[in-house]
């Protein structure tokens, strides 16, 4: 998208507007994904505002970008997926032996608000194994294609088809009833 | 069971909320990122701006447009001295005789071409092979080809739609008109980009509801692409060529039956909205509303509702009634979006006759409180503070 790259040039100039532009532009539907991939909303809360910080500080070096949204929202996977990680390779860790996320201190509060619909959701959601759960909502909210999601799951496109198919139906069971009414 | 798309719809239109004073101490904190951050120090303006658009309600609900009110910086161009942006906008300014493609919404969507010679241009919309729109926008007259079954129908768009019946590039050129005080203005707002391997020069000029952005050849100065506010981008320009009289005449060709049209353009209002609403849910959206009200969208579905009123054996004259209903609400969705009221289309998945949920909502122009239409199709006058999100 051109405006996207003008956008980029002018944040490249240090141009606080286009910086606010971006924000506004592509923050809910970063919040959205990282939501669907984690379970507690803090932690994509945390999430979308370090991959947010991670582009700015790296901006001088934004115009290497060819797709911003694909850029943020390839970046919320990431992060979303290491932060999963980390969690299944210390379950046990006390809440006391885990340092605070940096960007913690700097929200007044909860960014991300739940409602109902999205609550049910997000734990229709939760249910699926990750690399489907990634799959569905990387195609589905962030209209990711999915040669580009086989990429970024390292996996063959074919895998990936059958992860989005397993992943749909399983969600259309949990979810028939509420879908429904 | 559902079927599966059923399913996707439900994830794809999903909404969030967000809470406004996270958004803006988060926006804080990534502004102090941006002026501490190595290289940027000196360069940053302090534009206060920021803090006054995140304290108004309107950003609530157009934020994305509401910030485009702002941005004026000033950036020094390595970009060859030669070109500037009268040279670029030259043709486009002077031209009699133009053609053009127009991208609903952005690539990707349907597109149309068009063939124009002074006020009066030629339409064909690439999902309706069949169709030809010939517009006169001073008498505001448009005339309707079916070239398959030969038959043509005149339709007065004489109204308040008139002033936006004109072609895109008219609309373009009153923008640039507008914000260019003499002919050696160059825009400041400009930036250095590529654009398929060439290097090009992007201005931006307006502001909200009628940002224009133009590309163009870095080094040619050649017009690349125009996109705008909107989302629509206007590609592949041709100017003065030959276009004939025979192609935007409003005369229907030999051979052609002339057909009475309900079609009126000239005093749209909001029944036209709820009875296109009415249209869509029946006919496109199995009882519910569509997860989107864009011009791209009631384009885009044009053939689909044709499709499905023929499958569902619609009579004829009651299928011209839905095809006008449904017409006429997409072009009152213009008025609305030309006049800058602020808008809001919240209906995605709402059972047609759910009489508690609202489906869109708009402020008429000159009043204080908004009309808010719900799943009924009812409306009622509502109070901005109480307006449903």
């Amino acid at each position: 998208m051109i405006e996207d790259k003008m956008l980029i040039w002018k944040l490249k100039q240090g141009n606080i507007d286009a910086l606010g532009r971006i924000y506004e532009k592509y923050k809910d539907d970063l919040l959205r994904i990282s939501a669907g991939l984690l379970k507690n909303p803090n932690d994509a809360d945390d999430v979308v505002h370090e991959v947010f910080t991670s582009f700015v500080k790296s901006a001088k070096y934004a115009e290497k970008i060819h797709n911003l949204k694909g850029y943020l929202t390839t970046s919320v996977a990431n992060r979303a997926r290491n932060f999963n990680r980390n969690q299944l390779r210390h379950p046990a860790a006390a809440l006391d032996q885990i340092d605070p996320p940096c960007c913690t201190s700097k929200r007044p509060g909860q960014w991300l608000i739940i409602d109902e619909e999205f609550k049910r959701l997000t734990n229709a959601m939760a249910q699926l194994p990750y690399e489907q759960r990634e799959v569905v909502i990387l195609r589905l909210q962030a209209d990711m294609k999915f040669k580009k999601i086989a990429k970024l799951q390292q996996a063959s496109v074919q895998t990936v088809l059958s992860r989005y198919r397993y992943g749909t139906s399983k969600l259309r069971t949990l979810l028939n009833c509420e879908v429904e009414e | 069971m559902k079927p599966t798309d059923r399913i996707e719809k439900y994830v794809k239109n999903t909404k969030i909320k967000t809470d406004p004073v996270v958004n803006k101490a988060v926006f804080e904190d990534l502004r102090e990122q941006l002026e501490t951050a190595e290289g940027f120090k000196e360069k940053i303006p302090q534009p206060a701006i920021w803090r006054t658009i995140m304290k108004n309600r309107m950003t609530q609900f157009t934020s994305a447009a509401a910030i485009l009110i702002v941005g004026v910086t000033i950036f020094s161009l390595s970009v060859s001295p030669s070109v500037t942006f009268a040279d670029i906008i030259k043709p486009l300014l002077e031209a009699e005789t133009f053609a053009f493609d127009i991208f609903i919404g952005g690539e990707g969507g349907p597109s149309m071409h068009e063939r124009v010679k002074g006020n009066r241009y030629r339409r064909t919309v690439s999902n309706m092979p069949n169709i030809v729109l010939i517009t006169d926008a001073d008498t505001g007259q448009l005339l309707r080809l079916d070239t398959a079954g030969k038959t043509a129908a005149l339709v007065d768009i004489s109204g308040s739609i008139k002033k936006h019946a004109r072609d895109y590039i008219a609309l373009v050129r009153d923008s640039i008109k507008r914000h260019m005080p003499d002919s050696n203005f160059e825009p400041e707002d400009k930036s250095e980009l590529k654009t398929n391997g060439r290097k090009a020069i992007g201005y931006s000029i307006g502001d909200a509801n009628e940002r224009v952005t133009i590309v163009a050849d870095a080094k040619t100065g050649q017009l690349l692409q125009i996109e705008m506010e909107s989302g629509h981008i206007l590609k592949n320009f041709e100017f003065n060529i030959t276009v004939s009289k025979e192609e935007v005449s409003l005369d229907p060709p030999v051979g052609y039956t002339i057909r009475k049209t309900q079609m009126d353009f000239s005093n749209l209002s909001e029944k036209d909205l709820t009875e296109g609403l009415r249209v869509w849910a029946k006919y496109l959206g199995e009882g519910t509303f569509p997860s989107e009200l864009s011009k791209r969208a009631y384009m885009e579905n044009i053939p689909l509702l044709r499709q499905s009123m023929q499958n569902q054996s619609v009579p004829q004259a009651e299928a011209e009634k839905y095809g006008k209903h449904y017409m006429q609400s997409m072009m009152f969705l213009q008025t609305i979006h030309f006049s800058q009221a602020d808008w809001k289309y919240i209906g995605a998945d709402v059972k047609l006759g759910d009489a508690e949920t609202a489906v869109f909502w708009y402020q008429p122009e000159g009043s204080h409180k908004y009309r808010v239409i719900y799943g009924d199709l009812s409306v009622k006058d509502v109070a901005p503070e109480d307006l449903p999100n």
